[in-house]
This record gives structure tokens, sequence and C-alpha cells, in this order.
């Protein structure tokens, strides 16, 4: 029988061990296009995992949960983001003076007619 | 490198450095756990090993094209 202080090392230990080797296996800090593989794979297993988890706590709780949300996507591509973004930006600081002297004179009419 | 395969090359290093990052977090978080008593630093320390090699990486892929690879040729002279 082991001593209390060697089994607690020997599981933090193997716990540290399974973790060092799940990165090892799953190639998480090797080349750029295996971590997107790894980050497309987790997209498509994690919410499905995650909505039978509540499904099993519903059933085993006798909770009823409600419908959560669908999970937001990951995989969303950064320039037509970025693009999208610069096209905004820059036909709202176009459009911004006009818009100002819009404003200004219609809350200038207002406080005319307000004053009369 | 024309406009598609660069916005694939960002694409790419994002999806990259959120999952290094994320590793080294994790990674991190499990040290300090089990062996660094809850301390911050083996986080920090996995955050920044993982910011670190997805930059190293970017860098790779973005300059790849440019990089001209050679070897050397011995010249027999008699």
């Amino acid at each position: 029988i082991l001593p209390f202080p060697a089994c607690r090392f020997l599981i933090k230990g193997s716990v540290a061990g399974g973790a060092v080797y799940l990165v090892y296996d799953q190639d998480l800090l090797g080349p750029s296009d295996k971590s997107q593989a790894a980050l497309q794979k987790a997209e498509e297993v994690v919410p499905p995992a995650m909505y039978q988890f509540s499904q099993y706590v519903c059933e085993q709780t006798g909770l009823k949960m409600p419908q959560l949300p669908a999970p937001p996507k990951f995989n969303f591509h950064v320039r037509d983001s970025w693009n999208s973004g610069i096209i905004k930006v820059m036909s709202a600081l176009s459009a911004a003076p006009s818009k100002a002297c819009e404003y200004s004179r219609e809350g200038w009419n207002y406080l005319k007619e307000r004053i009369k | 490198m024309s406009d598609s395969e660069l916005g694939r090359k960002w694409d790419r290093c994002m999806a990259d450095t959120v999952v290094k990052i994320g590793t080294g977090f994790g990674l991190g978080l499990v040290f300090s756990l089990t062996f660094f008593k809850r301390r911050m630093w083996p986080l920090a320390f996995g955050s920044g090993m993982g910011l670190g090699m997805a930059y190293s990486n970017c860098q790779h892929d973005f300059q790849a094209p440019y990089l001209l690879h050679g070897k050397y040729v011995k010249v027999r002279t008699e």
C-alpha cells in the first residue's frame, strides 16, 4: 500500500501527463493547419456533446431546462469581417458631415417650434 | 500571393493563435493546480508560449513564398 503523499503525487502526475499527452496526440502545438483542423473538429463535436449532456441531466434530475440558443460559429472568416468593417466605417465617415448637417437642422427646427 | 490565398493565411493564423493560446493556458492551468500550488505564473508562461509559437508559425507562413532555398554545390577545380 502506497503512502498518501505518494498516491497524491501519482494522481497529480497522471493528470498532468494525460493533459500533455492529449496535447501531443491532437497536435495542438504543431503546424497551423493541424490547429485549424482541431478547432473545426471541436466546433463540430462540442455543441452536440453539450446538448446530450444537458438532456442527460434533465432526465436524471427531472428538471426542464429551456431550449438554449444555437452556439456561435467559431469559424468566421477574418478577411470578410475585416473588409466589411472597413467598408462600414468608411461609408459612415463619408456620410457623417451630411448627417450632422441634417440632424442639426432638425434640432434647430425643433427648438424653434418649441420656443414659439 | 493572391488576395484569396492571403485571406486563407490570415484565417489560418487567427485559428492557430486561438488554439495555441488556449492550449498553453490550459496546460498552465493544469500544472498550476497540480504542482505549483495555484500560482499565476504557469498560466502566464503557458499563454505566452502559445502566443509566441502562433506568432512564429504565422511569420513562417507569410514569409514562405518569398524565402529562397539553396544548397552548396562543391565544384572540383583541377
